[in-house]
């Protein structure tokens, strides 16, 4: 099966006055047909920043530095802003972790999804209006019509972020990115967001990218997950393998210090040391300084390398 | 419900009926002229009591008012009714000196460790500050205080002289863990203390409370909204739902078997790692505003095992197991 979406290579960085920040470094992505990668890593991996490129929305200092990013035969990294503006919301879209922020708190909810459907379908206005609406009831947000003349902080944050998936999929895109969906909400909201995201990629056959910090939430909705660590994939494969065979130091230490409620007997074990600076990296693997099983080997560049079944991880220890 | 929850030996900290009700007249109100609803219901009828050298972890989400308990128990917040006993003594009867000079046994480490710092202080300073209010003596002192506590944290006399924004957020943890502990509490109100961290970093801080508890005999009230970590850290666990506990018990059984609906919905609601996730029943609906709880039982309008009763008079905690308590109407006279 070919990708939907395939990003190789791709390099982005900031140029910032403490030097060239190495955001994202290489990274090479597939996004399957009605498949949803899960793609984990902590606070500055370069999950978010590796979609914004996708998308073009990396704003200056920021900047794609080279690859490639294959959708449906085009490499959208090689388009004019008004033909990326085009596939935006058509047809890949976003949603954003802080949905207070993301909403304009000075437009109706009604504006802002009409917006988005008249920007990419030529709609009467009325027409468009009970579209929005459709999304609205098809996201469980009760009384719609009632709702859709609310602000955004008139709306509690569940269903701010479910007036947001509803903006991201009113023109019906074939690739949804979710970042962080779920993290500003309780864990029983956030378990509404998940099915109804799980829901919707059943429904409309859509593709989903799932971009999350914590392991359970992809575990539980993703067929395939991607581990990122200071800009690099450093492990992908099928959800399961990983979880249960994770080959990469930084995805076992990442179990072994994630609290889990079916087995509270076992200790957490932190991963020692914090994430190095994305300035002036040494050509060497990322997490050798954190790496309770570092060898001088690791003192150059590791590629991913595969262990069959798509399960890939960027460590030696693979190749032994 | 005081019986119930009182463990056998004299508790540390003693809990009774503690209400805080912010009265929102103050604010937006009075010029609206709402007199009826005026009243934020935090925290409505709390008690329990906490044994030297345990932690209870207390669970709950957004607005539960589970902030407000710790700070209201610490007096951080004057509550509106109630009772607190420190080691036996009622702290509502404290005058100011009183107060102050009990208040060094009891700290708290908050949650958001980029807000909790000032960033115009040196580490010294921020870590100094609670022993030259309490314990004023010579700068050279403070210093030898401050770099001992320094080391207990995994930081060092190295660290003095930065400033906040020179630290990272598992490293600012550390430094609010040592402004906390330098004046030797007996009690530590643990404020969501991993929620703003990563998950590599949660569990080197927590792996340093449970250290710092074990080698000074502390007491935690552990309060967070992550299921997971609570478990991991507390001896016992309180689920609070709009301002009240509704299922207090020894973790490990509270977690297995929950036995308030509440509590049996917030597990199930949280992401397993474990294989696909078991049939769950999910709760529909958000939580209803503390300015308006419902009548009756609080959670009945999202509960899935609902009664008449339900909606007419509140749960009186029942007993379970020992020492495992709920507030259920499922759970008296034999209503299930």
């Amino acid at each position: 099966m070919t990708p939907f979406l395939a990003i190789r290579d791709l390099r982005t960085t900031f140029h910032t006055r403490q030097g060239v920040v190495r955001a994202v470094d290489g990274v090479d992505l597939d996004v399957m047909p009605g498949e949803c990668l899960g793609v984990v890593g902590e606070s500055g991996s370069g999950k978010s920043v590796t979609f914004l490129s996708v998308l073009g929305l990396v704003k200056p200092p920021g900047r794609i530095e080279s690859g490639q990013i294959r959708f449906d035969g085009r490499d959208l990294a090689r388009l004019t802003p008004t033909e990326l503006r085009a596939v935006r919301g058509r047809d890949i879209a976003m949603t954003m972790q802080d949905a207070l922020t993301a909403l304009n708190p000075a437009l109706r909810v009604e504006e802002q999804i009409v917006e988005t459907i008249l920007a990419h379908d030529r709609l009467p206005r009325l027409a468009a209006r009970s579209k929005a609406l459709d999304m609205l009831r098809l996201l469980g947000i009760p009384d719609p019509e009632r709702r859709i003349r609310d602000y955004p902080h008139q709306f509690s944050g569940g269903m701010r972020q479910r007036v947001m998936i509803a903006i991201a999929l009113a023109c019906r895109p074939r690739l949804l990115i979710a970042d962080e969906p779920t993290t500003a909400l309780d864990v029983t909201i956030q378990a509404q967001v998940l099915d109804l995201i799980a829901a919707m990629r059943r429904d409309l056959g859509m593709s989903v990218v799932l971009i999350s910090h914590n392991l359970g939430v992809v575990a539980e909705h993703c067929d395939r997950v991607a581990l990122m660590y200071a800009g690099q994939v450093v492990e992908t494969g099928p959800t399961r393998a990983i979880i249960d065979r994770p080959r990469h130091p930084y995805t076992q230490g990442l179990l072994r210090s994630m609290p889990v409620l079916s087995d509270l007997d076992r200790p957490l074990v932190p991963i020692p040391g914090q994430v190095p600076s994305l300035v002036d990296l040494a050509p060497e693997c990322r997490f050798l300084p954190r790496c309770g099983q570092a060898a001088p080997e690791c003192r150059r560049e590791i590629p991913l390398l595969s262990m069959g079944e798509a399960h890939a991880a960027r460590c030696i220890r693979v190749a032994a | 419900m005081t019986a119930a929850l009182a463990p056998a030996e004299a508790p540390l900290l003693s809990v009774r009926d503690l209400r805080k009700h912010f009265d929102l007249r103050r604010g937006l109100r009075r010029l609206t002229g709402d007199a009826q609803r005026h009243a934020l219901r935090a925290v409505d009828g709390v008690s329990f009591d906490l044994r030297r050298g345990e932690t209870l972890g207390v669970i709950g989400e957004s607005g539960c008012g589970k902030s407000t308990l710790g700070r209201t128990i610490l007096r951080l917040i004057e509550p509106t009714g109630g009772e607190v006993r420190f080691d036996g003594v009622d702290l509502g009867t404290l005058d100011k000196a009183g107060l102050k000079a009990l208040r060094r046994r009891m700290q708290i480490v908050f949650q958001d460790p980029y807000a909790s710092l000032n960033p115009r202080r040196t580490v010294e300073q921020i870590v100094g500050l609670g022993l030259s209010i309490h314990e004023p003596r010579p700068a050279a002192a403070i210093r030898a205080a401050v770099v001992d506590t320094l080391g207990r944290v995994g930081l060092s006399s190295a660290h003095l002289q930065r400033y906040p924004n020179q630290f990272s957020g598992g490293q600012r943890q550390r430094i609010g863990i040592a402004r906390a502990l330098i004046l030797n509490p007996e009690f530590v109100v643990c404020d969501e203390p991993v929620s703003a961290l990563d998950v590599s970093i949660q569990a080197q801080i927590l792996a340093l409370l449970e250290q710092l508890k074990r080698e000074l005999g502390l007491t935690y009230l552990f309060i967070s909204h992550d299921l997971a970590v609570v478990a991991h850290v507390s001896d016992r666990v309180a689920v609070m739902y709009l301002g009240q506990i509704v299922e207090l018990g020894p973790s490990r059984s509270l977690l297995r078997e929950p036995a308030h609906p509440y509590a049996q919905a917030l597990l199930a609601a949280v992401p397993r790692i474990d294989g696909a996730p078991a049939a769950r029943q999910r709760l529909a609906g958000d939580v209803p505003s503390p300015l308006a709880p419902p009548a009756g039982c609080r959670f009945h309008p999202r509960c899935p095992h609902a009664m008449a009763v339900c909606r007419q008079a509140p749960p009186t905690p029942r007993t379970i197991a020992p020492g495992h308590v709920v507030a259920c109407h499922l759970y008296e006279g034999g209503a299930a």
